[in-house]
């Protein structure tokens, strides 16, 4: 469906995107993830054809956009996006949802079931005679979005669609983004550095940082495999921990780190540097002695702080190495934890992953 | 003091007379001046908004130079395009075999080559100052070149009337080229600024007052349509 190949693009010098070799399936939800300035925009407005990339290939299908003379126009038709902020146009919601098929020439009854059919599958059923620029935020998104599906585009770029929503908005948005893919069959490629709503809508992630694809993959693998330190900081695996594999033994690694010998399950024997990435939410915390003496992933430690974080607390750990354990509310109560206080830390060899050293 | 304030007493008693009992001379100097005015003023939005268009959506070598140079026309002297028409336009000029001097047609092109660079240089900035969303949209959407810029037109029409307002203000009330090109003929290409002028060199004080307020009258109720439409586009 969509291909770039060690696509690259460079504005005055500087380096927005660098060798991004990447495909899109038909029928595909991909998320690009990343921190702001990362370049997930940037890829998108290349693969919808707004911007030439400087370098590398692209394909649209069978068709080599970067090749030469091609009907960008003719391509753009068949593609749509949905930018983080929407434009308004001026007039009522009925014009702004049909701008695109006027371009296409199609107007009187066909364009006007079309939108009315859109603007019902989006929520907006009625909202036809309405002044756009009146509309709320999460409102005019669902129109931009409304305007996008009304040509019924094979692909759907949303650019951080929900970036500026309140979370009733942004699950709105989310339902219009899984009925645009089961209802139309739509391909869509999102940007957002909204973990969870990635996990929620893709079938794959990729993430980008400083303008590279470090890692593509399926959510769980992403979360719970990520490739690069920098991968796991992203995606919340908080605890990295530097330590050498001491040991192999059947599929657990067992590495040597300044607090303790840590057990990591493994898929393939590893050896040398590495970096232990722990979730915060794989560590339970208790009061009782941490296990046998050298007995592996089994910590003593020291509370350095507490803080909440939505419904959990986040507890600080000095476990030889800084550590971070996210526990519920209720467990820390009955832990009774502060500042200060011995506590032992635990987890799982295949709560952890094993990031070999570059 | 009083001779001022009784001089601008007369000339508002005389204005009211001449409009009432609708002097012939004055209706008819006064229909002149906004034929003229409001031809150089169609004229140059034609020219210039399809232009501006093709400016703000291009990116090409020397875009800046070519604004700043538009920009800096902004400001030039009537009397400055007025005498560089007279030499196009005299017997010599290249544009003499045209017979334009002291006609009405050649007061339109000065007017019109007058306000082309406040229409075009505004027409540019108001494109380019379009949230930037609606041209990617309009893109995104597929629209070909010449949809885009008919669609971003519609989307800016209330800035480009305002941007049309002005140019109309400047052609009315420029005098530098309608002496210099129409040379004030009576009956023919008298305008107001021009009738304005004689009247006052001739001592009529309160003649050129009369038509000063015909011509500030003229300028409220085109200005006062002009916030009608705004104001009932955007409601």
């Amino acid at each position: 469906m969509i291909r770039c190949e060690r696509v690259g693009w460079e504005i005055e010098g500087k380096t927005v995107l660098d060798d991004i070799s990447l495909t899109v399936g038909q029928g595909e939800v991909l998320g690009l993830i990343g921190p702001s300035g990362s370049g997930k925009s940037s890829l998108i407005r290349i693969m919808d054809l707004l911007v030439t990339p400087t370098s590398g290939r692209l394909w649209i299908d069978s068709t080599e956009v970067t090749a030469g003379r091609v009907d960008l126009v003719g391509l753009r038709r068949r593609m749509g996006i949905v930018f983080h902020r929407p434009a308004v146009f001026s007039g009522d919601v009925r014009r702004n949802v049909s701008i695109g098929l006027g371009l296409r020439g199609i107007r009187g009854d066909d364009a006007r079931l079309l939108v009315e059919e859109t603007l019902e599958m989006v929520g907006l059923a009625g909202f036809g005679p309405r002044r756009a620029s009146s509309l709320s935020g999460g409102e005019l998104q669902r129109v931009a979005i409304a305007r996008s599906l009304v040509t019924r585009p094979t692909v759907l770029f949303l650019d951080e669609p929900t970036a500026n929503l309140d979370p009733l908005s942004t699950r709105v948005v989310e339902d219009v983004v899984r009925k645009a893919r089961s209802d139309l069959g739509t391909t869509i490629v999102m940007a957002t550095h909204d973990l969870d709503q990635g996990q929620r809508l893709c079938d794959r992630l990729a993430v980008m940082a400083a303008g590279r694809l470090v890692q593509v993959g399926s959510p769980p693998e992403i979360f719970y495999r990520p490739g690069t330190s920098e991968v796991a900081r992203f995606v919340g695996a908080g605890n990295l921990v530097e330590g050498t594999v001491e040991r192999m033994d059947r599929g657990v690694a067992f590495v040597r780190t300044t607090g303790g010998l840590l057990a990591v399950a493994v898929h393939a024997p590893v050896s040398g540097t590495v970096t232990v990435a722990i979730r915060p939410e794989e560590i339970v915390l208790s009061r009782g002695p941490a296990g046998p003496a050298g007995s592996p992933n089994h910590l003593s430690c020291r509370v350095t702080g507490v803080d909440t974080d939505g419904p959990l607390v986040r507890v600080h750990l000095d476990c030889g190495f800084p550590l971070i354990a996210l526990v519920r509310r209720l467990t820390f109560v009955a832990l009774a934890l502060e500042p200060g206080q011995e506590v032992s830390a635990a987890f799982d060899p295949n709560g952890a992953h094993l990031i070999a050293r570059a | 003091m009083d001779t001022v304030v009784n001089e601008i007493l007369d000339g508002l008693t005389k204005a009211a007379e001449l409009i009432i009992t609708l002097d012939p001379e004055v209706i008819e100097i006064t229909t002149r001046t906004l034929v003229i005015s409001l031809s150089s003023t169609l004229l140059a939005t034609l020219i210039a908004v399809p232009a501006g268009g093709a400016i703000s959506l291009s990116e090409f070598r020397g875009r800046r130079a070519l604004l700043f140079l538009i920009q800096t026309l902004y400001s030039v002297p009537t009397v400055i395009v007025g005498l560089l028409l007279f030499l196009l336009c005299s017997s010599s000029g290249p544009l003499g075999p045209l017979r334009l001097l002291f006609t009405p047609t050649g007061m339109v092109l000065g007017q019109t080559l007058l306000i082309l660079p406040i229409l075009l240089g505004l027409t540019v900035t108001t494109l380019d100052g379009l949230d930037r969303g609606l041209h990617d949209t309009l893109v995104s959407l597929g629209a070909t070149w010449s949809q885009r810029l008919l669609l971003l037109l519609r989307e800016a029409r209330f800035a480009l009337l305002a941007a049309v307002t002005l140019g109309f203000g400047r052609a009315i009330s420029e005098v530098g080229v309608a002496i210099m090109i129409g040379g004030n003929i009576r009956g023919y290409t008298r305008v107001l600024t021009t009738a304005i002028s004689l009247e006052t060199s001739m001592g009529n004080i309160s003649l050129s007052l009369a038509l000063g307020i015909i011509l500030l009258a003229l300028a409220l109720v085109v200005n006062l349509g002009v916030n009608l439409l705004q104001g009932g586009g955007r409601r």
